[in-house]
């Protein structure tokens, strides 16, 4: 009996054409192995020994701390009033500047605003930021002057 | 896997997590590091992701269930950091992506941190060329020889998918490689 008809009979399957593509898909692989196999990024000396991963203060001594939802709610409606403040009480050259740099690089890479702020405001500062106006129409001519729409449509 | 599971246990009690969390960074650092450093390039950028993967995973330790491996778990943090790193950084550099990727892969020449040869090079170039799934795979399994179980875990694709997607992007690479 040969090979092929040992096999025929057993109840096993392969996917189609997978003996045909298996040759490719070897050969390529080991072709390219042998041209090249390291990647060639290299670290600065002892960077992975000395590597070690800071746990933010706040994780420490607040493990079993939770922010309630209707507290970061709040935080992040005074988050938000404080950025408009900002934007409204300062020059116009300090605006373009902070509103599309220092913003929204603030904003992209800090995920946790509403915690830092939890943690730089005193009661005092949240009661005086609670007592902040802004009228819609303020938000409205400062969106509609300085707002880019692409950027807008990409976020 | 029982060391695992121990581990997995001390990372979830209050008075034994630190110190379980830093056993968790002495035994991944190395792995996850050139995981990311595939993806973002730079040293410096896979150091900043690096940190950030690990604070990601002490945050949200409390929430793997253990559905899937803790490794193949932490290679999903690590690759969804490196990836909104990259996105980020493009934004914040007002440019896409590519134009991102092709100015990392032009200062490779000059960087101190890579050592490679001019077929090195080529290989990170033909690399970058790829999509974005096709790149992962790749790194994942020529490098670091990760099984497609795993990457099946990390990527949460089949493994059939993984596997095709793996043939492609060798085909191309080796093609690249030939012609440019």
């Amino acid at each position: 009996m040969t090979l092929n008809k040992i096999h025929k009979n057993s109840a096993f399957k392969v996917p189609k054409v997978y003996f045909e593509n298996f040759d490719e898909a070897f050969f390529n692989e080991l072709e390219l192995k042998n041209q090249v196999k390291e990647s060639g990024f290299k670290t600065p000396d002892d960077y992975l020994n000395e590597f070690n991963a800071s746990i933010p203060r706040t994780f420490k001594s607040n493990n079993s701390r939770k922010i309630n939802k209707k507290h970061s709610f709040y935080i992040s409606g005074i988050a938000a009033a404080l950025v408009l403040l900002l934007m409204f009480s300062l020059p116009r050259e300090e605006i373009q500047e902070i509103s599309l740099e220092t913003i929204e690089n603030y904003l992209i890479n800090e995920e946790d605003q509403s915690e830092a702020l939890s943690n730089i405001l005193t009661l005092e500062d949240l009661n005086d930021v609670s007592t902040l106006e802004v009228s819609y129409s303020e938000i409205e001519n400062y969106i509609l002057q300085n707002a880019s729409v692409e950027t807008l449509l990409i976020d | 896997m029982q060391d695992e599971a121990k581990l997995l246990t001390q990372l979830k009690l209050d008075n034994s997590k630190e110190l379980a969390f830093k056993t968790l960074v002495k035994r991944y650092k190395e792995r996850l590091y050139w995981h990311i450093r595939k993806i973002v390039i730079t040293h410096d950028d896979a150091d900043d992701v690096l940190q950030n993967t690990f604070i990601k995973i002490f945050r949200n330790i409390d929430k793997f269930k253990g559905d899937s491996k803790l490794y193949t778990w932490m290679y999903r943090i690590a690759t969804n950091e490196s990836i909104t790193f990259l996105n980020s950084k493009a934004r914040r550099n007002q440019v896409s992506n590519e134009t991102l990727n092709e100015n990392a892969l032009n200062s490779l020449v000059a960087d101190v941190y890579f050592e490679g040869d001019e077929i090195q090079l080529k290989l990170q170039k033909a690399i970058s060329q790829l999509p974005r799934i096709q790149q992962l795979v790749f790194n994942m399994r020529y490098f670091d020889n990760i099984k497609y179980k795993d990457m099946s875990e990390i990527l949460e694709t089949s493994e059939g998918a993984l596997k095709a997607s793996y043939h492609i992007a060798v085909k191309k690479i080796k093609t690249y490689l030939v012609v440019d």
